[in-house]
């Protein structure tokens, strides 16, 4: 809000010091000043008031209550005298109605007879602009002023265009509609308020005023109205309309319904003085029962301990006096009452707010809590997602943190599996309509990205995906994924780049202490692997036991057409929680083993369909206990083979943990192997 | 062969003329056989016609024959080391290569800059004794909001530009302030609790702007825990996380609905360490956290009685902070995945 400070100066009887130092002690103590305007013999304030304090505190006299206690001193109402004019009654020119007692708590009027409307005075016109409003007469200007005085917003009505000189305040009619004074036709609902007559309605209640009651060059007699509305009902309608003003700004923080009648007055005497006129006798006031100002129950000690302070009990109530609080000693404590305007005290911890901003924040000391030595339990899922990112990064991946939200585009390749993806209601754009259903998403997105100054692309993610639980809730997963992707890598259908990630989860898995995971054949299951994301001839389910944890394998190349990339990428993507129900801190030493160990080659030719999976069982079956270790070194397609064969080497290697093997023995094993894949109907070279 | 005490002295003249010509290993061979040698070698000679002198003559010419093969030997080996190191230097100059030409790369990941910031901020708090913990980013409208004193249709919400989803009642998360209630509804107090994430807002993004950027909830509840603690606990965790003792926090008061009283935390510039640069618009100071005291009405929210509970939270921007310390000018390099930025961590 912008805040003159020659108008504060006006409240408070202390010489204010320069204005840049009167906003420094306002941001060190109050509110921050987000900027000093200089104008004509005057500096504009620009006050960041914060929705705790908007109700009393979007008010030149609110703030300078503030400041009148930041200089130790006391603000003064600079209030005018008002005279009614005894035989003019105000309820026999307006009648007020409130049908709404719940959504209008006070409704006061009064009535002014013979106004002169004409522009305001220069000293008027000129403290308006300056605080960024526009001058439109004396009798608008008044409403604005005293608003920017009090905080209280107010509405002057011509009481001759006011049918049946009765103001009503109801809700809406559906479908009522309203032309605002700004010209707009805007169609209401039965949620809003209005100010009505006889036949229409004249304002929307704390929002805009209409049209048909609009002071003119033609008013004669007028109508002032200062209520207090519902802050709920006025924000729902100022959002629906998209209407929003000063009033509106102020109705929404919430009133207190102690301001009408003194802002009346202000403004009926401001009037006057301006305008000319009679101010009818009496005060329309239509209430309900009026809340009690606000108290809290305190004591020194307790402040001190909630702030960690020795701040004396003299200071306090001194602070809060100045403060506009009034002060009684009870039993359990001192009973602050807050000024009627008021409305952000209830707690002690309310007073003690008060205390240590008139203190000084900065002023309160550092002190090292004293606590018992507990060291803080380990948490297993963040203790895993570290050690996966410590392993991936080991192994050549950097970590990218990518944008929880994709595009409408992507989604639509995926649109009969993600239909169940969660949608925000309102995104900043097409693009970032779903929360990412998988993380590989990004990754793909990096690829292509990077692939415009990069050569090759090894990047990891460890991030949260979403997906809808039935309608009602939405599913959340912490995943790990990685992505590599190498120029002209994976040219004419080269597998290295699969194996070569494979080698990567394997690595991982092994870094986690996970050593029983093995590689299934994919199956498009919704949890892991959509069957349009992923190559159908090059994908693995990566599990543990019958349980699938992930999947690992190259990305679908129509999906690499709407990434627009034209290289082979191989992802991976596994689900933390299970990697971290399975990761074993614990590691056993296995004893070297003192005896050599004799190395055999065996190559044997298969049919090309045959899993390797499916051929090293075959070996370590049949080589029994001394055969220790069985290792593909090869793999070979094409010439001297058919098509449909493949051959397969292996380093089979022989050792005990106990003894020295004899060239017998491990003859005698290495030819049970050789049997062995001969029975399957392999063909053996070795 | 009849020999003499000069002879021993000629041979071991010789040879110590010839071993200074010797020049490579084959020739210093040649020259062990040309003494040494079994059939020909003229000390072999000499030792064995020693059998025949007598016993007188044994003792004198024996001697000097016997100290004539030691020094032989002895000239021998010294000559071998000296050409074996020679050979050695000769094979390194040869070997020698531009040590300037650059190092073969070795293939290494780097870990994202917020992951390290996190990491020791976790690091420090841990040490205090604060559990590290997590929540969700798409959380219920009551878990962000109304459990933090945040009411519904109020300005108060307008604080946060909020995304909600299309899921009824569901939002991503504004603050990590949501992880506060779910801790403090499933544990007793005393607790000291952090909890780093990702946190969303409703802004167009711009190059100090994200939709989405990361905080650092802080929660401490005891009997005594005071607002004086919060200064002390904040001022501890950023002289460390800065590896800077002089670093100050100051308070300013400030407005959150889960604290009160609540305070704007600023920081010592640690980009100028409060000289005043461009970086805290010339201030000196940082605005990097807010915190204040957990409001009595988010206590009672969880069952918390406030008249015996009390304690501070805090909420640390973590962007800013790896953005500052960086020099890193735009904010949306934290989420574009580019290599070219995410190698220089």
């Amino acid at each position: 809000m912008k805040v003159s400070y020659k108008w504060l100066q006006e409240y408070i009887a202390k010489k204010l010091p320069t204005p840049e130092k009167t906003a420094a002690l306002l941001t060190m103590h109050a509110f921050e000043v987000e900027g000093i305007e200089k104008a004509k013999g005057d500096a504009v304030l620009d006050i960041k008031v914060l929705p705790n304090r908007a109700h009393d505190c979007l008010s030149h006299y609110g703030i300078a209550r503030e400041l009148a206690a930041i200089v130790k001193t006391e603000a003064k109402h600079a209030l005018i005298k008002m005279k009614e004019q005894k035989k003019v009654k105000a309820k026999d020119g307006l009648k007020v109605a409130v049908r709404e007692p719940e959504l209008c708590a006070r409704y006061t009027a009064r009535v002014i007879y013979g106004v002169k409307i004409a522009p305001s005075p220069k000293w008027l016109v000129e403290r308006l602009e300056a605080l960024g409003q526009r001058s439109i007469n004396n009798i608008v200007d008044a409403t604005n002023y005293v608003m920017l005085a009090l905080g209280q917003p107010l509405h002057a009505f011509d009481l001759d265009a006011v049918a049946g000189r009765t103001i009503t305040v109801r809700k809406a009619r559906a479908g009522e509609t309203i032309t605002t004074l700004d010209g707009d036709a805007l169609t209401l609902t039965v949620a809003d308020l209005v100010i009505a007559d006889m036949e229409v309605p004249l304002a929307i209640a704390g929002v805009k005023g209409g049209k048909k009651a609009e002071v003119t060059v033609r008013t004669v007699n007028i109508a002032l109205e200062a209520a207090t509305f519902d802050a709920a009902t006025v924000r729902k309608t100022s959002r629906r309309l998209n209407v929003r003003t000063e009033s509106s700004i102020r109705f929404e923080n919430g009133l207190s319904p102690a301001l009408p009648p003194e802002a009346l007055d202000m403004v009926a005497a401001l009037i006057v003085a301006l305008a000319g006129g009679e101010v009818a006798s009496g005060m329309l006031d239509a209430h309900g029962k009026l809340p009690v100002p606000q108290t809290a129950l305190f004591t020194a000690e307790g402040i001190n301990k909630l702030l960690g302070t020795d701040i004396a009990e003299k200071e306090m109530l001194l602070t809060l006096k100045r403060l506009g609080f009034t002060i009684q000693k009870t039993a359990k404590g001192f009973l602050a009452t807050a000024p009627k305007e008021r409305l952000d005290v209830a707690h002690q911890a309310d007073i003690a707010e008060e205390i240590a901003r008139m203190h000084g924040m900065m002023d309160i000391a550092s002190l090292l809590p004293e606590s018992t030595l507990i060291p803080a339990e380990q948490n297993n899922s963040i203790v895993t997602a570290d050690n996966i990112r410590t392993a991936l990064a080991a192994l050549g991946l950097s970590e990218t943190y990518n944008r929880s939200f994709i595009g409408a585009r992507h989604m639509g390749y995926f649109h009969e599996r993600y239909a169940g993806a969660a949608a925000v209601a309102n995104p900043l754009s097409d693009d970032q309509k779903y929360l990412r259903p998988s993380l590989l998403f990004g990754l793909l997105d990096n690829v292509a990205e990077n692939f415009k100054h990069e050569k090759a692309v090894r990047l990891f993610e460890v991030g949260n995906i979403f997906a809808l639980k039935d309608t009602r809730g939405v599913h959340e997963r912490t995943m790990a994924a990685g992505v590599i992707a190498a120029k002209g890598k994976g040219k004419n259908g080269d597998r290295a780049l699969f194996y070569e990630v494979k080698g990567i989860v394997d690595a991982l898995l092994e870094r986690l202490g996970i050593d029983d995971a093995w590689y299934d054949d994919y199956l498009p299951s919704p949890e892991y692997s959509d069957e349009r994301f992923w190559h159908r001839g090059r994908t693995a389910d990566i599990k543990v036991g019958d349980a699938t944890i992930g999947a690992v394998g190259e990305a679908a190349p129509a999906l690499l057409h709407l990434y627009d990339i034209h290289e082979r990428v191989a992802l991976f993507e596994l689900d933390r929680a299970k990697l971290s129900e399975l990761a074993q801190e614990k590691r056993a030493y296995q004893p070297i083993i003192k005896f050599p160990a004799i190395e055999r080659d065996i190559a044997v030719v298969v049919p090309a369909e045959t899993k390797i999976d499916r051929v090293q069982y075959a070996i370590e079956t049949a080589g029994g206990e001394l055969l220790s270790d069985s290792d593909l070194f090869d793999i070979y397609e094409g010439e001297n083979l058919d098509a449909a064969q493949k051959s397969l080497a292996f380093h089979c290697i022989f050792q005990s943990a106990v003894r020295t093997l004899t060239d017998e023995e491990v003859n005698d094993a290495f030819k049970k192997i050789t049997a062995a894949l001969i029975s399957e109907e392999w063909d053996v070279r070795s | 062969m009849h020999i003499d005490l000069k002879q021993c002295e000629h041979i071991q003249k010789e040879a110590a003329l010839e071993l200074a010509r010797i020049a490579s290993r084959e020739a210093l061979e040649q020259l062990r056989l040309k003494y040494f040698g079994r059939k020909e070698g003229a000390l072999t000679a000499v030792l064995r016609s020693l059998k025949d002198l007598s016993e007188e003559e044994k003792k004198t010419i024996g001697r000097a024959a016997h100290e004539t093969k030691l020094y032989l030997e002895d000239a021998l080996a010294k000559k071998e080391q000296a050409l074996i190191e020679a050979e050695l230097h000769d094979q390194q100059r040869k070997e020698k290569i531009d040590v300037t030409a650059p190092g073969t790369r070795v293939l290494e990941g780097h870990l994202h800059p917020l992951t390290q910031l996190i990491a020791k901020a976790c690091d420090i708090f841990t040490a205090m004794g604060f559990a590290v913990v997590e929540g969700p980013e798409a959380e219920t409208e009551r878990y962000n909001f109304d459990a933090l004193n945040v009411p519904k249709d109020h300005p108060a919400r307008d604080m946060q530009d909020t995304f909600w989803l299309e899921a009824p009642g569901m939002l991503l998360r504004t603050q990590t302030s949501s992880v506060q209630i779910r801790y403090m509804e499933t544990h007793q107090p005393p607790f000291r609790i952090v909890a780093p994430g990702r946190v969303f807002r409703n802004e167009a993004t711009d190059a100090t702007h994200e939709a989405q950027f990361y905080q650092l909830e802080g929660l401490m509840v005891g009997k005594d825990v005071s607002l004086a603690n919060a200064k002390a606990v904040l001022e501890v965790f950023f002289q460390r996380l800065l590896a800077n003792k002089k670093i100050a926090v100051r308070f300013r008061p400030s407005y959150f609905p889960f604290t009160e009283p609540s305070v704007e935390v600023d920081v010592t510039c640690f980009k100028c360490f409060g000289k005043k640069c461009a970086v805290c618009k010339r201030t000196g100071w940082l605005e990097v956290a807010g915190a204040g005291m957990v409001h009595p009405t988010v206590l009672a929210n969880v069952g918390i009685d406030a008249r015996e509970w009390q304690g501070f939270a805090f909420g640390v921007g973590l962007d800013r902070i790896a953005m500052v310390r960086y020099g890193i000018d735009d904010i949306r390099l934290m989420y574009g995945g580019d290599m070219r930025f995410l190698k220089q961590f």
